[in-house]
């Protein structure tokens, strides 16, 4: 609980909020700001080269969700990072990029699009906004999860766990969440 | 076990098997982790790979081969980055997992050390009752307690117990009531004899007087002197048998090798009764040696021999001896091929005076005083079976104590490697 309450007050005190706007749609468009791609946890998850998601949710007042998935994979060999991004628009935005500058300036220029139309808007309200950063994707989970098995039990691959200290560790390997941003930002004209 | 004890076991079990969990949690479970996610090795995976890149700058005609093997790394470094992210989770995993394996495990022990102790407060109880009922004399206890821990050997204790005592209290009747009519048979020998030789005295004063005073009448008086002689005889007679019963000594208890002794007595006796023919069946597994008074048992089957002789009158017959050890005890078999014996008889055939000769061949003490015998030596005369197909009778003999049930006695070792 103390490592949330920290999160939270970390989240809190970053300096730049992203930005929440009106987009061409009606539907609401946000900007990240460049602090966060220069936080030392995001920063060190996004360059893992482990496939890192930063989740992103938005919230009015009434409860109402809109949000956004970036996944972000480094790839060591060519040293570029793969962006991937889905909106509240279920479009999906690929991007292969150079530096973490590159990629601050992408996500602010108005690339996420994180509330729907569909919702009405109450523009004096403020949203809050929250990014929790994930380590690793789902497929890269079941991945070690098979491999462990595997390598525990010295099945060959495609085998099924069958003792329960192999079923323990295959279903000990979550995607943890490592840092939560939260802020609470009003409508930008 | 007692519940005071249960309980303060119980917690030193818990309180063992948590400590045990907690060493085994931290010194080997914790320690194997800490081998395994050793920080070197992901930097050694992240030298690895910049060496594959550099070698591919290198060699550019290789890249392929290299780039392969930088995959290939990468992929066990995102793993190795998965499980170390995964780290706390597995931990906390594997505790909670041998937590409720040891929760089980305890929970089952005391469950069970709770059956246990709740069974055989049950089955002690059960046990009470029926010790209870042996004290107050009863002899039909069933304890219906099979197992083979003690508390079962206990059960079948008291149950043997029970038996013991209701055979020796049917011995104790018979001997009682044997002992009874010997008394009666030795006051009437007495009551008997002492007339008797008045009478003879009383015959003898009467011949005097003949001879001296009426010798004419001598010769009339030789004859009916000698028809009263001969009735007198007849009651003197009948007096020693009554005499032999009451008399009968207590055994001179020797060791007796029993097969020996039976075959002995089918070779000696075989002529004994003209249309007899006698039979010792050898057991498969030599007889312990007995202690018993060798005459008093040769009696008892000369008695029983003579009974089934004059059972078949002039018909051919056979009768076999067999010997065979039964739990504590042997048992002597003698079985005839005869007519069996009368209904009638059969309720008393123990009891003094029980015949089915005629009046004067016989009083009817023979089998009584077998009886008597075999209770003397600790045993038994039992009527096993009668039929028209014969009669068999059972002779029962205590093994002495201390006998090993399973081996025979030396003596019959070297007999059995004799018929071997």
């Amino acid at each position: 609980m103390s490592t949330w309450i920290l999160l939270l007050l970390l989240g809190w005190q970053h300096g730049e909020a992203p930005s929440l706007s009106e987009g061409p749609d009606r539907g609401l468009v946000l900007r990240l700001p460049g602090a966060l791609f220069e936080h030392k946890d995001v920063v060190k998850q996004i360059n893992s080269g482990l496939t890192a998601a930063l989740v992103v949710t938005v919230t009015d007042r009434e409860g109402r969700i809109g949000g956004a998935r970036i996944a972000v994979r480094y790839e060591p060999w060519d040293e570029v990072y793969h962006v991937q991004v889905l909106d509240m628009r279920g479009t999906e935005t690929k991007r292969v990029l150079a530096t973490r500058t590159e990629m601050a300036d992408f996500f602010k220029k108005g690339v996420l699009h994180v509330w729907s139309a569909k919702h009405r808007l109450h523009r004096d309200q403020p949203f809050a906004i929250r990014i929790k950063v994930l380590p690793f994707s789902q497929r890269e989970q079941a991945d070690t999860q098979a491999w462990l098995t595997r390598t525990v039990s010295g099945q060959r691959p495609g085998g099924v766990p069958t003792m329960g200290m192999e079923l323990i560790l295959e279903r000990s390997i979550k995607r943890p969440t490592t840092t939560q941003f939260e802020w609470k930002v009003g409508l930008k004209p | 076990m007692n519940i005071k004890l249960l309980w303060p076991s119980l917690i030193l079990m818990f309180g063992a098997a948590f400590l045990t969990f907690h060493l085994f949690q931290s010194q080997f479970s914790g320690g194997l982790l800490n081998v395994a996610l050793d920080p070197r090795v992901r930097e050694m995976l992240a030298q690895g790979m910049d060496d594959q890149k550099a070698l591919a700058d290198l060699d550019p005609e290789r890249e392929l081969e290299y780039r392969s093997r930088f995959e290939e790394l990468k992929q066990f470094q995102a793993r190795y980055l998965i499980l170390e992210h995964n780290r706390e989770q597995i931990e906390s995993r594997f505790e909670l997992a041998m937590m409720i394996v040891l929760a089980l495990i305890l929970g089952g022990s005391a469950a069970f050390y709770y059956w246990d102790y709740a069974t055989g407060e049950r089955r002690l109880r059960r046990l009470q009752t029926h010790l209870a009922a042996l004290a107050e004399g009863r002899t039909d206890i069933v304890v219906d307690d099979h197992r083979r821990d003690r508390l079962g050997r206990i059960a079948r204790m008291i149950e043997e117990t029970s038996r013991v005592i209701a055979v020796q209290r049917t011995r104790l009747a018979s001997l009682e009531n044997l002992s009874s009519w010997q008394e009666a048979a030795r006051r009437h020998a007495h009551e008997i004899r002492t007339p008797l030789t008045a009478a003879r005295m009383e015959l003898n004063q009467l011949r005097r007087l003949i001879r001296d005073r009426a010798p004419d009448l001598t010769v009339a008086y030789t004859e009916i002197e000698e028809s009263v002689q001969e009735e007198l005889d007849r009651l003197k007679e009948f007096t020693q048998e009554f005499t032999s019963f009451a008399r009968l000594g207590q055994p001179k208890p020797e060791p007796v090798d029993m097969d020996h002794m039976l075959a002995r007595f089918a070779t000696f006796f075989e002529d004994a009764w003209e249309h007899l023919t006698l039979d010792f069946e050898q057991p498969e597994r030599p007889t312990p040696t007995l202690e018993l008074d060798r005459e008093m048992v040769r009696r008892v089957l000369m008695n029983l021999c003579n009974n089934a002789a004059l059972a078949m009158a002039d018909r051919p017959g056979l009768i076999r001896f067999a010997a065979r050890t039964e739990g504590s005890q042997v048992v002597v078999s003698i079985r005839d091929d005869g007519p069996g014996i009368d209904p009638k008889v059969r309720p008393h055939l123990f009891k003094p005076y029980t015949t089915t000769r005629a009046i004067g061949e016989g009083m009817g003490l023979g089998l009584s005083i077998c009886k008597k015998i075999m209770l003397d030596h600790g045993g038994d005369l039992l009527l096993a079976h009668t039929g028209s197909d014969g009669t068999e009778f059972h002779l029962i003999f205590a093994l002495p104590s201390g006998t090993d049930r399973e081996r025979p006695s030396e003596q019959n070792k070297e007999r059995a490697h004799e018929h071997d």
